[in-house]
C-alpha cells in the first residue's frame, strides 16, 4: 500500500531551485523548513539551560537553611528559569514546529511570508541575546517572570537588569507576533485543494488558534512593558501610587496576556497528542470536530480568565465571582479533549512506540494538572494555596505532563521526518520513565508542602515544619528528570547518524507530511495526492474502505477555484533569490536599537537609521515567492498545475489585517490603562496642570480625516489603473497626514506639562506620542508604495500593498477619533 | 443556607483521614492550611476535602479508561480495527456531566466566598507591610509593635492592610486565607482564632531580596492575657538600668539607631523606617521572624545585619564588640 504514497512523493532533489550551500546559507534562508530547524535546536538549547537553572534552585531547597545560592541569585536564577522556559523555550520550540511541518500538513511549498518568517526567527535570537547578555553586564532581571510594579520600579530595583528584561519582552512580543501573522495567513491562504478548514489536521488547526491568541495577547504585555520603561527611564507615574499610578494597572495588563499565554504553551502540544493519538491506536481521532470546537473554546475562554490570578489582591467581589464561573468553564472543553483521547485508543489497536509512551504519560498526569486548575479557581481555597509551592506544582504538572510531554511526542514522531532516521525507541522509552517518575517525585512533594504552608518564591526555609523530607525528595526528583534530559540529548544527537533509516512513512502515518521523502526536499512535494477527507493518505492506502470520497464533477470545482484567484500574486518574481539577507540586517538593527537604549541615544538614532534602510531595501527588494503549489496526481495524471491561494483577500492585505487585529489590542490595553488610572483621580486635569486647547487638536482631526479620504480615493484610483492619478492623490495624502503630525509636533513643543507630569502628563504624551508613531509608520508606508511607482521597469504597482496600508492608515484614523474624543473631549 | 454544609458530611470524615496521615507522616509543625485554627481556615479546609472527592472522582474514571485501553486494546494483529470516528452519545455525555458538576462547584465557591468575605468583627488593628518586615497599629490602644502581636481568641479581628513599599501579602496558614497589601489601596483581612497558641505569618507575594525572611508571628491568647498585653505595650520604654544598659542607651542615640527606630519614652529616636522596639526584648523573634530572639542573635545582628539578612535595609554600623555589648543590653531591657 505505501508504495502509492512513495510515488506522490517527490524524488530528492527534482527542486528546480537548490538551496545555496555553506553555513552562511543558514543565515540567509527564508525556507520554512530551515527556519523551523534554527528554531527548534536554538530552543532546545535553551530547553537545556532552563532545566540547569532549575537544578540550581533545586539544589539550593533541598535542605533547610542552606547557603548554596546567595539571594540575590536565586532570584535570578527563577526569574530566569521561568522566563527562559515560557520565552525561549516552549513559544519557539511549538513555533519551530509550526514553521516546519504547516506547509507540509496543508500541502504548501513554503509559508506565506517566507522573510517575515525568517525576521521572526532572528528578533527572537535577538531577544535571547538581550536577556542573556544582562547577566553579563548588569544584574540579570531578579523580579520573577511577571515582575510586579512597584518592585520593578526604579526606587526598589535600581539595577539595568528590568530594563533589559523589558527590551528583551518587546523583541519577543515582535517575534511572535510575526510568527503568529504568519502561520495566520499560512494556513488560511495555502491549504491544498480540498483541504476545508475542518479538515486541516490537528496541529495545525491548534496553531492556527494560537496564532490568534499570539495576536491578541502579546500588545497587552507589550503595553504593559512600554509603560514600566516609561515610569523608569522618562519619569513617568503609570504603577506608582505616591503619584498617582496604581500597581494594580500592571496586572490586570500582565496578565491579560499572561493567562492566554498559558493557552499558547500548551494549544500545539494539545495538536501534536492529536497528531501522534490515532496513528498509534490505528484509529481516526474520536470525535474530530468537537476536538476542534473545544480546542477553539478553550482558546477563547483563555481571554475571559485573567483575573483568576489576581483573586487576592482585593477586587469587587462580583468580579472574582465571575472570573471563578468563566474559569471552571474552561474545564469543560478541556475534559473533553481528554475523554476524546481516551475513546480514539478505545477499540483501537496500540502500538506503544515511545510517542505514545508520551500520550499514555501525559494523559495520566495532565488531568491532575487539569484538576488542580479546577481547585484553584475555586476562589477561597485558592486565598490559601496561591503563592505557595501548591501552585508550582499545578503549572508544572500542566506545562511538564502537558506542553512537555506532547512535544516530546511530537519530537519522537516527527524527527524522521526532519532527520530521515528514527530516534533510539530504547533509549527513548528509558528518558519517558525517567520524566514520568521524575515528574511525580519533584512534584508531588510540592503540592504537599504547598498545602503545608510552603510560599513559592523563597530562596529558602527553616528546618522544624515538616517540609524536609518533601524538599529532598523534590530535589531527587528534579535530577533524575535532568537525567532524562541528558539521555534525550544524546538520542537526538547521536540518532542523526546512527539512527536507523526511517523512509518516508515509518509509522504509515495519514496526513500529507508523510507524502514526501524525509527528509522532504526543497520546496516539499512534486505532486500531492487528492484530499477528500482530514486522513488523505488513509484514502489512498484503503481504496476498499476511505474515509472521503470524491465529490461529483471534483475537478470542475477545483478548477473554478483556480479560476478566482489574481494571477499577480501567483507568479513569483523572475528575480527572486532564494533566501534573503534582509530579515538578519533588521533583526540585527533592532538588537543595535535595543543596545542603544542601554548605552546612549546616539546609537539608537544610527540603528533606527539602519533599520529603516533595510526596511527600504526589503520593499524593494523581490520577494522569493515559493513556487507554484504542487499539482494533484489521481492515478498516473496529474490535474494541472495551477495556484490555488484561497480565500477572499490577497496574502498581503490579509497579513495587515491580522496585524490591525493585533493593534487593536494594542490601543485597548493603552486605553484601558489611561481610564483606570483616570478615573481613580480626584480631579482632571490635577491641580497646577492646564486643561487642554481643543482647538488645534480638532483642526489636525480633520487634515487625518481628509487625508484617510485621500487615501482611499487613492487606492479606487489604482483599482482602476489610473496611475497617475493614484500617485498624485496619494501625495495628497501623505502632505495631509504629515500636516496632522506637524501640528501634532507644535502642539508637543509648545505644551505647558511634559510627560513626567504625573498621570496627566503620561497618558497624555503616551497615547498621542503612540498613536503619532503609527501615523508616521503609515506615511513610511505610503511614501515606499509611492515611490516604488517611479522604478524604471517596475511593474504596474501592486494593488496588494496599496490596499493593505490604505487599510492600516483608515485604522490609524478611527484610533485617532477614540483617543481624541477620551483625551479632548472627555 | 448553605449547599456546602450539607455536602460536606461525608467528606470531612475523608478529611480527618487525610489529616492523620499527614500528621502521622511527620507534619508536626507546619503551618499546615489543613490543620486549621480558626474559622477562615477551617472553611476553606472544608471546601477543599469537597473538592478532592470530586476531582479525585474524575481523576479515577480517567486513569481507569487509560489503563482499561492500554491493556485491553494493545496490538495484537496487523489488522487494521475499525475506523469508528466517534460517537454523539458518548460525546453528549461527557460534556454534559462536567457541566453539571462545574455549576455545582461554582455555586459552592460563590457560597465560601460569601461566608468568608467580611464578617462582623471584634476589634480592629493596622498591618502594614514593609521590606522585609510587619508593622502593626492597635489604633484602640494607640500603640505599635513589628512582627509579633497578639490577639484574643474567638474574636473577629478586622486588619486594615496596606503597604509602604511594594506588594506584599498578609497570610497567616492555619487561620486564613491571603490578602495582598497594594500601594494606593486599603485592603482588609477578617479573621477569628479558635485555639489558643502561637502561628506563623507569611508574606504571600514576592517582594523582593528577603521575601524569603518576612514572617511574622501572631499569639492567640484569652481575653485576661490580651488585656495585660496590651497595657503592658503602651507603656513607653523602661529608662536603662546598670552602667553597660545606660552607654547602651548613650550609643543607641549617638550612632544612629534612633534615626530608623522608635523606642516610646526615648527622646531622639522616633525613626519610623524601621521596626518600633519600645518592646524588643519581649518578642521571642529578630528581624521578621529569621533569629530566635537571643542576646548572641542580637548580638549577631546589629553587628552584621547584612551577613544575617543579606540585602536588608538596616545598615551595617562601624560598632567595637563592647558597643555592641553594650547595645544588646540595652535592648535586653526593653522588656
Amino acid at each position: 500500500m505505501s508504495m502509492d504514497v512513495t510515488r506522490t512523493a517527490m524524488q530528492s532533489g527534482g527542486s528546480p531551485r537548490h538551496h545555496a550551500a555553506g553555513w552562511t546559507s543558514w543565515l540567509t534562508t527564508t525556507d520554512h523548513k530551515r527556519i523551523g530547524i534554527l528554531y527548534i535546536t536554538t530552543s532546545l538549547a535553551f530547553f537545556v539551560v532552563a532545566i540547569a537553572l532549575a537544578l540550581l534552585m533545586r539544589t539550593q531547597l533541598a535542605v533547610a537553611n542552606n547557603d548554596f545560592l546567595s539571594p540575590q541569585t536565586y532570584n535570578q536564577v527563577f526569574t530566569m528559569h521561568g522566563t527562559t522556559m515560557i520565552f525561549l523555550v516552549v513559544m519557539p520550540l511549538l513555533g519551530g514546529f509550526a514553521n516546519y511541518l504547516i506547509p507540509l500538513q496543508i500541502g504548501a511549498r513554503d509559508m506565506a511570508y517566507p522573510r517575515l518568517n525568517a525576521l521572526s526567527y532572528w528578533v527572537y535570537v535577538a531577544a535571547a541575546l538581550t536577556l542573556y547578555t544582562s547577566f553579563i553586564f548588569s544584574t540579570a532581571v531578579d523580579t520573577g517572570w511577571f515582575s510586579y510594579a512597584p518592585l520593578t520600579l526604579p526606587a526598589y530595583s535600581p539595577h539595568e537588569g528590568i530594563d533589559f528584561w523589558i527590551l528583551f519582552i518587546v523583541l519577543a512580543g515582535i517575534s511572535s507576533i510575526l510568527g503568529a501573522l504568519n502561520v495566520a495567513a499560512t494556513t488560511i491562504k495555502l491549504r491544498a485543494p480540498g483541504m476545508g478548514l475542518w479538515r486541516t489536521p490537528l496541529f495545525t488547526i491548534t496553531n492556527f488558534i494560537n496564532s490568534f491568541l499570539i495576536l491578541a495577547a502579546m500588545p497587552s504585555l507589550t503595553v504593559a512593558v512600554a509603560l514600566l520603561y516609561f515610569d523608569r527611564q522618562l519619569g513617568t507615574s503609570f504603577y506608582d501610587a505616591n503619584l498617582g499610578g496604581d500597581p494594580l494597572v500592571w496586572q490586570q495588563l500582565f496578565w491579560f496576556f499572561g493567562h492566554p499565554e498559558v493557552y499558547i504553551l500548551i494549544l500545539p502540544a494539545f495538536g501534536m497528542i492529536s497528531e501522534v493519538t490515532p496513528v498509534f491506536s490505528r484509529k481516526p481521532l474520536f470525535g474530530r470536530t468537537a476536538l476542534i470546537i473545544a480546542s477553539g473554546l478553550i482558546g477563547f475562554y483563555g481571554f475571559t480568565v485573567w483575573a483568576h490570578h489576581m483573586f487576592a489582591v482585593g477586587l469587587p467581589f462580583w468580579f472574582n465571582a465571575i472570573m471563578a464561573g468563566t474559569s471552571f468553564t474552561i474545564a469543560i472543553p478541556t475534559g473533553i479533549k481528554i475523554f476524546n483521547w481516551l475513546a480514539t485508543m478505545w477499540r483501537g489497536s496500540l502500538i506503544f512506540t515511545t510517542s505514545l509512551h508520551f500520550v499514555l504519560g501525559f494523559i495520566s498526569l495532565f488531568v491532575i494538572g487539569g484538576l488542580t486548575g479546577v481547585t484553584l479557581a475555586t476562589v477561597p481555597f485558592d486565598w490559601q494555596v496561591t503563592d505557595t509551592y501548591y501552585v508550582v506544582a499545578h503549572f508544572h504538572n500542566v506545562l511538564l505532563p502537558g506542553s512537555l510531554f506532547g512535544i516530546m511526542a511530537g519530537i519522537f514522531y516527527w524527527y524522521p521526518k526532519v532527520t530521515g532516521r528514527l530516534l533510539n525507541e530504547r533509549l527513548g522509552k528509558a528518558q519517558f520513565w525517567l520524566f514520568y517518575f521524575g515528574f511525580i517525585a519533584t512534584f508531588f512533594p510540592l503540592y504537599i508542602v504547598g498545602l503545608l504552608g510552603m510560599p513559592r518564591r523563597v530562596y529558602t526555609w527553616d528546618s522544624g515544619q515538616s517540609w524536609d523530607v518533601y524538599n529532598m525528595i523534590s530535589t531527587i526528583g528534579g535530577f533524575v528528570i535532568g537525567v532524562g534530559v541528558l539521555v534525550f540529548a544524546y538520542n537526538v544527537l547521536a540518532s542523526l547518524r546512527k539512527g536507523d533509516r526511517a523512509g518516508n512513512d515509518p509509522w504509515d502515518a495519514w496526513t500529507l507530511e508523510w507524502a514526501t521523502t524525509s527528509p522532504p526536499a526543497h520546496e516539499n512535494f512534486e505532486t500531492l495526492p487528492p484530499i477528500h477527507s482530514p486522513r488523505p493518505l488513509w484514502d489512498l492506502k484503503h481504496p476498499e474502505n476511505p474515509d472521503g470520497v470524491p465529490p461529483e464533477n471534483w475537478r470542475d470545482a477545483y478548477t473554478a477555484r483556480e479560476l478566482e484567484t489574481r494571477l499577480d500574486e501567483v507568479q513569483p518574481a523572475p528575480d527572486a533569490p532564494y533566501g534573503s539577507s534582509i530579515p538578519i540586517l533588521v533583526a540585527v538593527g533592532l538588537l543595535a536599537v535595543v543596545a542603544g537604549l542601554l548605552l546612549t541615544v546616539e546609537v539608537v538614532v544610527l540603528a533606527v537609521v539602519f533599520v529603516l534602510g533595510a526596511l527600504v531595501a526589503w520593499v524593494f527588494q523581490s520577494a522569493p515567492a515559493p513556487a507554484l503549489a504542487p499539482p494533484i496526481l489521481v492515478g498516473n495524471q496529474q490535474l494541472e498545475e495551477k495556484s490555488r491561494y484561497q480565500g477572499r483577500f490577497d496574502t498581503g492585505t490579509l497579513g495587515v489585517m491580522l496585524f490591525i487585529f493585533s493593534e487593536v489590542i494594542f490601543f485597548t490595553s493603552l486605553i484601558y490603562a489611561y481610564v483606570d488610572l483616570r478615573v481613580a483621580q480626584m480631579t482632571w486635569p490635577p491641580e497646577g496642570l492646564p486643561d487642554l486647547e481643543v482647538g488645534l487638536p480638532a483642526v489636525a482631526t480633520l487634515f487625518l480625516i481628509a487625508s484617510g479620504v485621500a487615501a482611499h480615493y487613492a487606492l479606487i484610483s489604482l483599482e482602476h489603473e489610473r496611475k497617475q492619478r493614484f500617485q498624485w492623490v496619494l501625495a495628497l495624502a501623505i502632505a495631509l497626514g504629515a500636516t496632522f503630525l506637524g501640528i501634532q509636533g507644535y502642539e508637543y513643543l509648545n505644551s505647558e506639562f511634559s510627560i513626567s507630569d504625573g498621570v496627566y502628563g503620561g497618558t497624555f504624551f503616551t497615547l498621542t506620542g503612540f498613536h503619532g508613531a503609527h501615523v508616521t509608520a503609515g506615511l513610511l508606508a505610503f511614501l515606499l508604495i509611492w515611490a516604488r511607482t517611479f522604478k524604471k521597469g517596475g511593474r504596474f504597482p501592486s494593488q496588494h500593498a496599496a490596499r493593505g496600508a490604505t487599510y492600516y492608515w483608515h485604522f490609524v484614523d478611527v484610533v485617532w477619533l477614540v483617543i481624541f474624543t477620551l483625551i479632548y473631549l472627555w | 443556607m448553605r449547599l456546602g454544609k450539607r455536602l460536606t458530611q461525608l467528606p470531612v470524615a475523608l478529611g480527618l483521614l487525610l489529616g492523620v496521615l499527614l500528621t502521622a507522616s511527620g507534619c508536626e509543625g507546619a503551618p499546615s492550611i489543613l490543620q486549621p485554627r480558626g474559622n477562615d481556615a477551617a472553611e476553606i479546609r472544608d471546601l477543599a476535602i469537597i473538592l478532592l472527592a470530586i476531582c479525585g472522582g474524575i481523576f479515577l474514571i480517567v486513569q481507569a479508561w487509560l489503563i482499561y485501553n492500554i491493556v485491553r486494546y494493545r496490538r495484537r494483529s496487523a489488522e487494521e480495527p475499525v475506523q469508528d470516528h466517534g460517537d454523539i452519545r458518548m460525546e453528549l455525555t461527557w460534556t454534559v456531566i462536567p457541566i453539571l458538576i462545574v455549576i455545582v462547584i461554582f455555586i459552592l465557591t460563590v457560597n465560601y466566598m460569601d461566608v468568608l468575605t467580611n464578617p462582623p468583627s471584634n476589634m480592629e488593628i493596622d498591618v502594614t507591610g514593609r521590606q522585609w518586615w510587619w508593622e502593626v497599629t492597635y489604633p484602640a490602644g494607640d500603640f505599635t509593635t513589628a512582627n509579633e502581636f497578639y490577639v484574643p481568641i474567638d474574636k473577629t479581628v478586622r486588619a486594615r492592610l496596606e503597604s509602604a513599599d511594594v506588594i506584599h501579602s498578609f497570610w497567616m496558614p492555619q487561620i486564613g486565607g491571603k490578602m495582598d497589601m497594594v500601594p494606593g489601596h486599603i485592603n482588609q483581612s477578617t479573621f477569628t482564632i479558635t485555639t489558643e497558641g502561637e502561628y506563623l505569618g507569611e508574606c504571600g507575594e514576592f517582594c523582593g531580596v528577603q521575601h524569603a525572611h518576612m514572617r511574622f508571628l501572631i499569639f492567640a491568647v484569652d481575653a485576661a492575657t490580651f488585656s495585660e498585653w496590651v497595657e503592658q505595650q503602651q507603656q513607653p520604654a523602661a529608662p536603662a538600668e546598670g552602667e553597660q544598659a545606660q552607654a547602651g542607651e548613650a550609643l543607641f542615640l549617638s550612632a544612629g539607631c534612633g534615626g530608623c527606630h522608635t523606642v516610646r519614652g526615648l527622646e531622639g529616636a522616633a525613626g519610623l523606617t524601621g521596626p518600633d522596639l519600645t518592646h524588643v526584648a519581649g518578642r521571642t523573634s529578630l528581624a521578621a521572624v529569621t533569629l530566635d530572639n537571643t542576646p548572641e542573635n542580637l548580638a549577631r545582628w546589629i553587628d552584621k545585619p547584612q551577613e544575617v539578612k543579606s540585602g536588608n535595609l538596616m545598615p551595617e554600623v562601624a560598632v567595637s564588640n563592647d558597643e555592641i555589648q553594650a547595645l544588646v543590653a540595652y535592648l535586653e531591657g526593653l522588656e
